[in-house]
């Protein structure tokens, strides 16, 4: 399944979800992460979440059944003629990221 | 994501129990090790042993591949699935000259139906020069019924192969690249398909792995050749379908940048450039989804067909491309 999940806790404990999260998806922007996983692991994710969470942090997860149901593209404006590009995300798209 | 291509050149280490890849002054990349199942490295890589130490713990394969896309070796997770069942019945294949041969005929007759697939594509398409070099193969693919030693097998495998190759000038000027060379390639296309034969390669070991099958016992290539793996042999099939075809595209469509290789003193490298360009390909290609699934989810189909071969389920047939 394609999850993302964003957090907005207090600064001090950014640390803890960013270790936490980097594990298991990519981190995208700022408290912002997306990423393919099995239903094994996205319960061993809510597990590992569920020990470090406090009533004050706020998480949201969005969930798509299949990663192929959705489309995840980067928006960038290039420098100079002003128009906006768009581009998909080969990561997501096909589960392989070229460094 | 299940599979990493690292191109350029960088340092891997871990930290936070995950791996970051740090490409040159600014680029630092964290990789979610859950759900990573391959690294592939194709550039020049300093990795440390907590690296190889949490890629072996979290089932993560590293791939080393060498400057022409020959893959040099193989860091395997702990505990790969393998059964001794399964085992002992791809040992009794091999240890029986007729078995062994049927299993080698089918990998044969395999690469070979693909490899004329391609050309009969082209001739289709109204390329007439081909007919005769169809013509030949297609001889050739008729008599492996009576091939009667693996040996002979290679060989025709080896003249269908070489009949192929002659027919890519005809296909187009531009595919013509002299004589096969492997080690070191000394044109585009000649480093062009070492590449992409390498990345076909890992993709089979890889798909392999995730079934019963051990890679080291296999029907085709034997210990005559310095490594006998299953992966060469199940990668003979898909090399025509996924590789060449790959490498139509790109040449026949004017794809093909210089800015890809380095030609030094009759030796052709590809450039960090050329290696992300041909990767992005390269994943489009394998990840696609068509009507019978990625051609990730083929080669991962037909490694099971072999294991249910062996254990007496159902007699394998070959994957065909559809022409």
């Amino acid at each position: 399944m394609f999850l993302v999940i964003t957090y907005d806790v207090a600064s001090d404990r950014t640390k803890i979800f960013r270790k936490l999260l980097v594990r298991y998806l990519t981190h995208e922007q700022n408290s912002v992460f997306a990423g393919d996983i099995t239903e094994s692991s996205w319960r061993k994710l809510k597990a590992d979440l569920s020990q470090r969470t406090i009533p004050a942090d706020r998480l949201l997860v969005f969930k798509a059944e299949n990663r192929h149901n959705m489309t995840a593209l980067i928006l960038s404006k290039a420098a100079g003629n002003g128009a906006m590009v768009e581009r998909s995300i080969l990561h997501h798209e096909s589960g392989t990221l070229i460094l | 994501m299940d599979t990493l291509f690292v191109s350029k050149d960088c340092k891997i280490l871990r930290e936070d129990s995950t791996l970051v890849v740090t490409t040159g002054a600014s680029g630092r990349r964290r990789i979610p090790v859950e759900g990573l199942r391959h690294v592939i490295v194709a550039g020049e890589a300093q990795l440390t042993t907590a690296v190889l130490g949490l890629c072996g713990r979290s089932g993560v394969r590293v791939t080393i591949l060498d400057w022409h896309g020959n893959v040099t070796g193989c860091f395997e997770p702990r505990g790969s699935s393998s059964s001794g069942k399964v085992r002992l019945l791809q040992a009794r294949h091999l240890c029986d000259p007729a078995l062994r041969l049927s299993m080698a005929r089918a990998f044969v007759s395999g690469a070979g139906a693909n490899i004329l697939a391609n050309l009969r594509y082209r001739l289709w398409r109204g390329n007439a020069n081909l007919a005769p070099i169809v013509g030949k193969i297609e001889i050739i693919l008729t008599g492996l019924e009576r091939a009667a030693s693996v040996e002979s097998l290679m060989g025709m495998e080896g003249q269908m192969r070489a009949f192929y190759y002659e027919a890519w000038p005809l296909i187009d000027p531009r595919l013509d690249f002299g004589k096969r060379r492997r080690r070191p390639p000394d044109n585009p296309v000649n480093c062009l398909i070492s590449w992409f034969n390498g990345l076909a390669y890992a993709l089979v070991r890889n798909e392999v792995a995730k079934t019963h099958l051990d890679d080291s016992i296999a029907f085709l290539h034997s210990a005559q050749e310095a490594r006998a793996s299953l992966a060469l042999d199940i990668a003979e099939i898909f090399k025509p379908s996924i590789c060449d075809t790959l490498i139509f595209e790109i040449v026949l469509r004017d794809q093909m940048d210089g800015v890809w290789f380095h030609q030094q003193e009759g030796v052709c490298r590809l450039s960090e450039a050329g290696r992300q360009a041909t990767l992005e390909r390269w994943v489009r290609k394998i990840e696609d989804r068509g009507g019978d699934g990625s051609f990730r989810d083929i080669i991962r189909a037909e490694a099971l067909a072999v294991e249910r071969h062996l254990l007496g389920i159902q007699t394998y047939r070959p994957w065909r491309r559809k022409v």
